[in-house]
């Protein structure tokens, strides 16, 4: 149902009106203007005769000319097109549904391979932490008696003392932590 | 008085076109069979008055079924009026496809002479009758296209306005405007006709 308000003109109100598409408080108001306005009672009349004619003219060439061919055997044509239209959707249908049970696992199976794989790699990464390979083969010196701490005692002792002769030596014999926090730096050596 | 109570509760109600289509689309071929015995005979006739020849129309009906068959699925019953007004729509196009990729109003007019011959006046009907109808088709035929289209659409399909404006894509006051114009314009050329015929005789 459309809004009277929408309608551009005359004939298009008396249009929806004769056609019964008007809202119905709008079909009233239409009945009111044509109780109180004979030109617009007139245009309807004359409207409803073009319509009536027009109609009735194509309901007479409907009665006197064949259609382009019998409806039974049109409509045999269309059944038949639909027969096919249905078997094909069944045939593709099955295709589907065997795919799942051949191909479908496979991809499973590759993607639950790959996801095992990956889970493998994240589980080694926790407990084998990143760590300088320069840094971890670098010789750390592993104190394990108090004359080699004396002899490391010793050796510092004397590092200081030859500073100044800055052997640097000794001093990459014993890595500090800065050595140690730049893994990049090592790597280059 | 109860026969007739009872006969009228369990008539049965003709079924939805859209619940056709829901049976169609689950395989139900006898469905589809009974949505195109209800559209055909109108559908055809539709064709057939707006393209102008037998032929064209035909095919441009098996078109139609094949398209719809192959957009059922895609086809929504709760947009734009339901399944006759998409039927139509379709049909619509076609023609509309069909004009556009052959120089059109060429081709309605050759196929409008092509059929004029097939007029076969029913027994006891008067010549004048026959030729009075076939003025009147050749007046349908001399329309602007989107003068007939709103014209036969009304008449075959039986859709609303509205829902015909929607077929054709443009405003409801556009297509009420090319109805009054097209019977308008069938008068006028249906009296100059007569008026041709009287002064002929």
């Amino acid at each position: 149902m459309k809004n009277l308000q929408e309608l551009q003109n005359n004939e298009a109100i008396l249009l929806m009106y004769l056609a019964g598409e008007l809202a119905p408080q709008d079909h009233v108001e239409v009945e009111g203007m044509l109780a109180s306005d004979a030109n617009l009672r007139r245009e309807l009349a004359s409207l409803q005769e073009m319509q009536q004619q027009t109609m009735q003219g194509l309901g007479d060439l409907d009665r006197q000319i064949r259609p382009p061919v019998s409806e039974a055997f049109a409509t045999a044509g269309i059944s038949r097109m639909i027969q096919q239209w249905h078997e094909q959707r069944e045939r593709l249908k099955r295709t589907i549904v065997v795919a799942p049970r051949s191909i479908m696992p496979r991809i499973w199976l590759g993607l639950a391979a790959a996801a095992s794989i990956a889970i493998g790699f994240l589980v080694w990464g926790v407990y084998h932490p990143a760590v300088p390979t320069t840094a971890r083969s670098s010789p750390t010196p592993v104190i394990q008696n108090d004359d080699e701490k004396v002899l490391l005692m010793q050796n510092t002792m004397n590092i200081a003392e030859g500073l100044v002769d800055s052997d640097v030596s000794v001093a990459a014999a014993m890595p500090g932590p800065d050595d140690l926090d730049s893994s990049a730096d090592l790597s280059n050596q | 008085m109860q026969r007739e109570l009872v006969s009228q509760i369990t008539a049965p109600v003709p079924e939805g076109d859209e619940a056709l289509v829901r049976r169609l689309r689950d395989g139900q071929t006898a469905a589809g069979e009974l949505l195109v015995r209800r559209h055909c005979g109108a559908l055809m006739r539709y064709l057939q008055r707006l393209v102008g020849s037998d032929h064209l129309a035909e095919e441009l009906h098996q078109q139609t079924w094949a398209s719809v068959l192959e957009n059922l699925v895609r086809f929504d019953p709760s947009l734009g009026g339901g399944f006759k007004a998409w039927l139509y729509r379709i049909a619509t196009n076609k023609a509309n496809d069909h004009w556009r990729s052959r120089g059109r109003e060429k081709t309605a007019k050759d196929g409008m002479r092509l059929i004029t011959d097939d007029l076969v006046p029913p027994a006891g009907q008067g010549l004048e009758n026959a030729e009075e109808l076939s003025k009147l088709r050749a007046a349908i035929d001399l329309l602007p296209a989107n003068q007939r289209q709103v014209v036969l659409l009304r008449y075959y399909s039986n859709l609303k306005f509205v829902q015909i404006a929607q077929i054709l894509g443009c405003p409801l006051n556009t297509a009420l405007g090319r109805m009054h114009k097209a019977m308008l314009r069938l008068k006028e050329l249906m009296s100059q006709e007569a008026r041709g015929a009287s002064r002929a005789s």
